[in-house]
């Protein structure tokens, strides 16, 4: 890919983001892309080194909050338009009954993949939690039962609730890798919500 | 290695490469790459981190008619090199115990 196609690419899927980070990240790549040719890459090798578009643009979309890029996509529309027009914001208001409860669906949804992810997470350390109180119970059952020379139950409660005291060590370390895991998820789920806003589809989208 | 702990290596390896000098982006890279595993997109973030959190300051020079930015340390970003030589020293004195209770 040529330097200009590259450039011409970036700006091109990094729109709807903030002007001012999008000038930005396009000086950087420029520069780094000169002075990769100063020192004697061709401007092939030198684009291809710069990593894959993707991972750029999606770099510059986890630094930017949701509101700041809708808060452009109006403020682009506002100025190709030369404001909105009356009769789209008679649209907007008949079309109300439709698109509300539309928009409204697609935020629950959202909001019940986090709900539900978490609820799973936190059902489970609810369950580790249970596992704990259960070993404890036993071993101080099982001493007292012991104290009173009640000695096969006394046993019994004091080897069970040793085995789940140890079950836990374990469930404790795969919750851990879980729960960070579910953090992971969400942070990825919500850099995909943003990249719906960015870039521009349809025609374009092909440019080598 | 652990990703944030390779996060806060990069930080201060970015400060470094520019403590004693002022240096530009691709010179960063260029001076850090042969001790720890860096790319162009990887750099940018910690640029703009290090930038909001004061620890450089960012100004345009013309270079063969274009502009290149380059990066230079404040005091800020100074302390930040000396905490991570500390931090070190005492991550060192853990390593030797460790090490001699392995051995005992």
């Amino acid at each position: 890919m040529s330097r200009d196609a590259f450039i011409g690419e970036l700006r091109h899927r990094m729109a709807g983001l903030p002007k001012e980070a999008v000038d930005r990240t396009v000086e950087y790549y420029s520069e780094l892309i000169a002075d990769s040719m100063e020192d004697g890459l061709s401007e092939e090798e030198a684009v291809s080194r710069l990593g894959s578009l993707d991972e750029i643009v999606a770099n510059v979309v986890k630094d930017t909050p949701l509101p700041q890029i809708i808060e452009t996509r109006i403020q682009e529309k506002k100025a190709k338009r030369g404001g909105i027009r009356a009769w789209e914001v008679i649209l907007l208001v008949l079309g109300a009954p439709l698109w509300l409860p539309l928009l409204l669906a697609v935020l629950a949804v959202v909001l019940a993949l986090y709900v539900t992810l978490w609820a799973v997470v936190i059902a489970l350390w609810a369950v580790v939690a249970a596992v704990i109180l259960t070993g404890v119970v036993a071993v101080v059952a099982g001493i007292v039962e012991l104290c009173r020379l009640h000695l096969p139950q006394g046993l019994v409660l004091l080897g069970g609730g040793l085995v789940c005291m140890g079950l836990c060590a374990l469930l404790f370390l795969l919750m851990k890798l879980i729960t960070v895991g579910t953090v992971k998820l969400c942070k990825l789920i919500w850099t995909g919500i943003k990249s719906l806003f960015v870039g521009k589809k349809g025609k374009g989208e092909t440019v080598q | 290695m652990d990703v944030q702990m390779k996060r806060g290596l990069l930080d201060v390896c970015v400060l470094a490469a520019i403590q004693n000098e002022d240096s530009y982006g691709y010179q960063i890279i260029k001076d850090i790459r042969p001790y720890v595993d860096v790319s162009e997109s990887t750099l940018y973030p910690i640029l703009r981190r290090l930038e909001e959190g004061r620890l450089l300051t960012v100004r345009s020079v013309e270079h063969n008619g274009r502009l290149r930015k380059y990066y230079h340390i404040t005091d800020a970003g100074k302390a930040r090199i000396e905490d991570f030589k500390q931090d070190w020293k005492d991550m060192e004195n853990i390593y030797r115990f460790i090490i001699r209770e392995g051995q005992a």
